[in-house]
């Protein structure tokens, strides 16, 4: 798996961590998979691994701590990390959150869908495009 | 000339003075050269017309050329004599020829008298009428004068403006029988008997005001003003005469404004102040409310500055000096400590005015003491509202997530485990746990749509003008619509003001709903807009040829109304919303089942929603 860059994904609910898990093998992607659960620890992992930064981020939006628009915030702030594409992936469907969002220049906004399968679907548009702009990193 | 004629000639007082036939001065006596101011040598053989006024010299010279020596005895004629100062004075002179012994004629004697002052009188008296006839004519008062007898015997051009006689008509007249009304007539003669009898009158010397009458009967209101005077033992009288008719209606009119003002600024619900120079100069019984005053003295008088907190005192200063300059002030709101000790919040305008003739400002004072303490209850209950919405928003939120959240966990592990345990399961527990999931999904579709009524009328922006049909066709396009369905919009659709978002999800919403249950092969919707003239309004109607609707009216409006069908994918709450929304802007939905198939839905909205109520009286309708 070397050479390829690791997935973070920002999500304080188990079954949402596994959900993707799964999602990822079914669709038989190799990136490796970082876990942090909430905005603090995103930002700790991604301080203290400056040489391995992630080609994603996946994003929930609320989370405990440090929830996810704070996260935002303050790696756009933060030149080494600004330019990381950033998925927002929420139960939220509201059209505020949507909007403060894109105000803060996420790659793109996809609500979390009941059906597992869905998610499956949804998780391959992304692939998609994070394979096409592993060039880019 | 014999000598002791010579002395009396010099000792009388007349002008006398001879001359030789040629005219050369040869006798002047003291009396002429007093009056000439000249010494007899100055003027002895000199020619006599070198004392004659120039303008005589050729007047003379004529009549003398005229007449023979003969004749010139005895002529008398009025010459103008040039004194060495330069005054001319005429004299009367008559010419005496002296013969000698033998007969011959001698010399020319002149006797004259001097006549310059009796002359300059008699002009200038006629002057004088004269002056005066054009100084009563061109008075503005109409003059009136009458004779002991109470005769008329001068009255001049304003008299005949006045009261309509001609003088031609009057003179001689007794003025009983011209100008004075009926009533006047007994006192009018009794006044003018005692005058005659005592010289008193108690209505002379003096202005009075009266009435007067005119030659068509009419009486009028006079000012008026008699002096008695007496020439020649005979006494007259002169009346000034003036017509007060239009004095009168102004002084009216004045009296009648300021009544109406006492009464307007009494009547006033707003106190109405006048101060000069911050002293309290006038108060109306409306101030004396807002002031707790019991007593005039109170407030009368009080200088305002005196009872104004110190903090307050400079921008006062700057107002009244403002005011002074003219200049218009914005209302000032600010508190005031009443006389009877209670706190209240005033505002106050002002305006310099001219009050008894003097520069004063006038202060109309206004207790906004509820009005700010209504402003405050409503920031503080719109503070609450706001509070609550936001609460909502944030319950919303806890809700989409916090109840989503373990439904699609529910959702994830059913899916996971058919997934997983595939080969295990059999085909009855494959169909349980498939409709597990369907289940949690309508779960979901539930949370979402309570979501959407809550939030239904919180405004996700303004009122905008919005052009419908263009909106409806939007609305269209986003729909996921099956082919078998056409939607047509017919006829003209308004431009309206209202919540974009809103006029969105009604069109969404219904059509959803027609497309959700048209079922037919041909499905069809018409969506059609009619103003309704008496109320402003207009009317859409949604009709479809759908099964119709056969439930109770009002029950299709209520929340999960179509939950127990399963048939489709409903939740109900779409024309709960619809119809929420309707309400909240006073507007109702109803429909009707189509005599075919199918049925129809209406709404209606006005062109405009106002943000605040209809007044009480509206001058625009």
């Amino acid at each position: 798996m070397k050479g390829l860059k690791s997935i973070l994904l920002l999500e304080d609910d188990a079954i949402e961590v596994k959900k993707v898990h799964r999602a990822l093998k079914k669709l038989d992607i190799p990136n490796n998979l970082v876990v942090c659960r909430n905005g603090v620890e995103g930002l700790n992992w991604l301080s203290s691994n400056p040489d391995n930064l992630p080609g994603t981020i996946l994003l929930d939006l609320s989370m405990p701590k440090m929830n996810g628009f704070e996260f935002l915030d303050r790696i756009k702030q933060d030149s080494k990390y600004r330019k990381i594409p950033v998925v927002v992936l929420t139960t939220s469907n509201h059209q505020e959150d949507k909007l403060r969002s894109f105000d803060k220049q996420v790659a793109g906004y996809m609500v979390k869908p009941v059906r597992y399968s869905e998610f499956v679907k949804m998780l391959k548009t992304i692939k998609s495009y994070w394979n096409t702009s592993e060039l880019a990193y | 000339m014999i000598r002791n004629i010579r002395n009396i000639f010099e000792q009388v007082s007349d002008v006398v003075y001879a001359c030789d036939l040629k005219g050369t001065l040869i006798f002047v006596n003291r009396y002429t050269c007093n009056f000439l101011g000249v010494s007899a040598e100055e003027i002895l053989n000199k020619h006599f017309t070198e004392f004659i006024s120039d303008d005589q010299k050729n007047v003379l010279k004529a009549q003398l050329r005229s007449k023979s020596l003969d004749d010139l005895n005895g002529f008398y004629n009025e010459i103008k004599l040039k004194t060495k100062s330069d005054n001319d004075l005429w004299i009367g002179q008559r010419m005496h020829l002296i013969r000698d012994d033998q007969g011959s004629p001698s010399y020319l004697l002149m006797i004259g008298h001097l006549i310059s002052k009796l002359k300059s009188q008699e002009l200038s008296l006629r002057e004088t009428e004269l002056k005066l006839k054009t100084i009563i004519n061109s008075a503005l008062d109409a003059v009136v004068v009458i004779d002991q007898e109470g005769q008329i015997t001068e009255w001049n051009t304003q008299a005949e403006s006045i009261f309509g006689w001609k003088k031609s008509e009057v003179l001689g007249k007794r003025i009983s029988e011209t100008i004075i009304p009926d009533q006047h007539v007994e006192a009018h003669e009794k006044g003018m008997n005692n005058y005659m009898k005592t010289g008193h009158g108690p209505v002379l010397n003096k202005r009075i005001e009266i009435i007067g009458k005119k030659s068509d009967g009419s009486i009028f209101p006079i000012e008026l003003a008699i002096i008695p005077n007496k020439i020649g033992g005979k006494h007259f009288f002169s009346a000034f005469v003036r017509d007060i008719t239009k004095k009168n209606e102004q002084e009216q009119a004045l009296k009648e404004s300021e009544q109406r003002w006492q009464k307007l600024v009494n009547n006033q619900p707003e106190a109405i102040q006048i101060t000069k120079n911050a002293v309290v100069e006038y108060l109306n019984p409306a101030g004396y409310e807002l002031y707790g005053v019991s007593e005039p003295e109170e407030i009368i008088g009080k200088n305002l500055l005196e009872v104004t907190s110190p903090s307050k005192k400079s921008k006062f200063n700057e107002r009244l000096s403002k005011l002074s300059k003219g200049e218009t002030l914005t209302p000032l709101e600010f508190d005031i400590t009443t006389l009877k000790g209670h706190r209240k919040t005033i505002e106050v305008r002002s305006t310099p005015i001219v009050f008894k003739g003097e520069k004063m400002i006038q202060t109309i004072a206004r207790d906004i003491t509820e009005k700010k303490k209504n402003e405050r209850r409503r920031e503080e209950l719109l503070s609450q509202l706001k509070k609550a919405n936001d609460n909502l928003s944030e319950f919303a939120h806890v809700i989409s997530h916090d109840l989503k959240a373990p439904l699609r966990a529910i959702s994830s592990l059913s899916e996971w485990l058919i997934e997983d345990y595939e080969d295990k399961l059999d085909k009855d527990g494959r169909q349980s746990l498939q409709l597990l999931i369907q289940n949690v999904s309508r779960m979901d579709q539930l949370i979402d749509g309570v979501l959407s009524y809550s939030m239904a009328t919180q405004s996700q922006g303004l009122h905008e003008q919005i052009q419908t049909k263009n909106q409806i066709q939007s609305v269209k396009r986003l729909l996921n619509i099956p082919k078998n369905i056409t939607i047509e919009l017919k006829g003209d659709f308004p431009l309206i003001v209202f919540n974009k978002f809103q006029f969105r999800q009604i069109v969404q919403n219904l059509l959803s709903n027609s497309i959700k249950f048209i079922g037919a092969e041909d499905g069809r919707i018409e969506i059609q807009s009619e103003y309704l003239k008496e109320k402003h309004s207009w009317l859409f109607s949604f009709k479809d040829n759908g099964p119709g609707i056969s439930e109770n009216k009002e029950e299709v409006f209520q929340l999960f109304s179509s939950y127990s069908d399963k048939k489709t994918d409903s939740t109900g709450i779409g024309l709960s919303i619809v119809k929420k929304i309707l309400n909240d802007h006073g507007e109702r939905i109803w429909f009707e089942n189509n005599k075919e198939n199918g049925v129809t839905f209406y709404f209606t909205l006005k062109e405009h929603y106002d943000t605040y109520e209809r007044a009480e009286i509206d001058f625009t309708t």
